[in-house]
């Protein structure tokens, strides 16, 4: 009768199997997929959202239309000065280009999207409110009306720091 | 014919797909989830509608100057005391007369200056959204013994419609 177990080497070192290892990573993958976002937009200004806690989640990213606002990275500084711009896409932007790019972004959904439209203007901590409401009159103009003001979820006392 | 063996597929380049895919969403996603403040913004002025008189009891004025200092009702006044202010304005009920009427008459009014800081305004606004949102739960814990946000959409109507939240901005002026 042949024997039914081989007898194992002693000295050859046996080898990891790595098969289990595509459906680990995989696993990884399909929750990085699902946890995160697509990166949009590339920044180029500087924003440090301001703290707030009365704060709600913004869910429908297909409604949301973003306006930066902040000093420009350093990069462009040389360019574009110190002083706080507006960005909107992927462009430097004046507060006359606000009104054409809320209708193109209301143009690019359909009918029944565009009523439930948010504006989200992700400003920087410290520029002065001149610029927003400006920002906020160009939106009223153009029935823009649901806004939103991006903030980091924290205690309002860190803003004063 | 001869049984052929059965032939596996080699899945060791399999690993290094999985890792490229992998990479590639790490590098392109951002893990932020996004938090606001929300806001409806009046709409447009129509210029034949005739401005809403408000008697001047039902106003809170709240006014930021460019050094972020405050005023509440033309008295110096700390970012702290803001939400207590607005609790105490919108429950008066008629009792202290400086105060409000009645919560569905209660406004509140921000006057700030162009060269105000946003977070001072957002702090600002953060009070008084807290204040109602206050003022809204301890009425449906009275009511529903629920707080608000775990009541159904027509019990939260009708408490928004008891305390209604009126906000006015003016348009910013040098002060």
């Amino acid at each position: 009768m042949k024997a039914q177990f081989k007898k194992k080497k002693a000295d050859s070192t046996p080898t990891i199997s790595t098969a289990s290892l595509p459906d680990i990573v995989f696993m990884l993958l399909f929750f990085f997929m699902v946890a995160t976002v697509l990166r949009d937009t590339t920044k180029l200004v500087q924003v440090q959202l301001p703290y707030a806690d009365q704060v709600q989640k913004l869910e429908k990213k297909q409604l949301i239309s973003n306006i930066y606002v902040g000093v420009p990275i350093e990069q462009y500084q040389k360019k574009f000065g110190t002083e706080p711009r507006i960005q909107l896409n992927d462009k430097f932007a004046t507060i006359n280009d606000i009104q054409p790019f809320i209708l193109a972004e209301r143009n690019a959904r359909s009918e029944e999207l565009r009523p439930l439209m948010i504006t989200s203007i992700k400003a920087d901590k410290d520029v002065s409110m001149g610029i927003i409401t400006d920002i906020k009159e160009k939106l009223r103009e153009v029935n823009a009306l649901k806004i939103n003001y991006a903030a980091k979820k924290g205690d309002i006392s860190h803003n004063r720091e | 014919m001869a049984r052929r063996k059965l032939q596996e597929i080699n899945a060791g380049s399999m690993a290094d797909i999985a890792f490229l895919l992998l990479i590639f969403f790490l590098v392109t996603t951002t893990m932020e989830t996004l938090y606001g403040v929300a806001r409806k913004l009046p709409p447009p002025p129509d210029p034949n509608q005739e401005k809403p008189i408000v008697k001047e009891r039902n106003v809170l004025d709240i006014l930021i100057n460019r050094n972020d200092e405050l005023m509440i009702e033309e008295r110096p006044a700390s970012y702290s005391e803001i939400k207590d202010e607005v609790v105490k304005h919108i429950t008066n009920f008629g009792k202290d007369p400086n105060y409000s009427v009645s919560p569905e008459k209660a406004v509140i009014n921000i006057t700030h200056d162009r060269g105000t800081s946003y977070k001072a305004y957002l702090t600002v606004y953060n009070e008084i959204l807290r204040a109602y949102n206050q003022v809204r739960n301890e009425e449906a814990m009275a009511k529903y013994g629920k707080p608000f946000d775990k009541l159904t959409k027509a019990q939260q109507e009708e408490i928004k419609k008891k305390y209604p939240q009126i906000v006015a901005e003016q348009t910013p002026k040098t002060l």
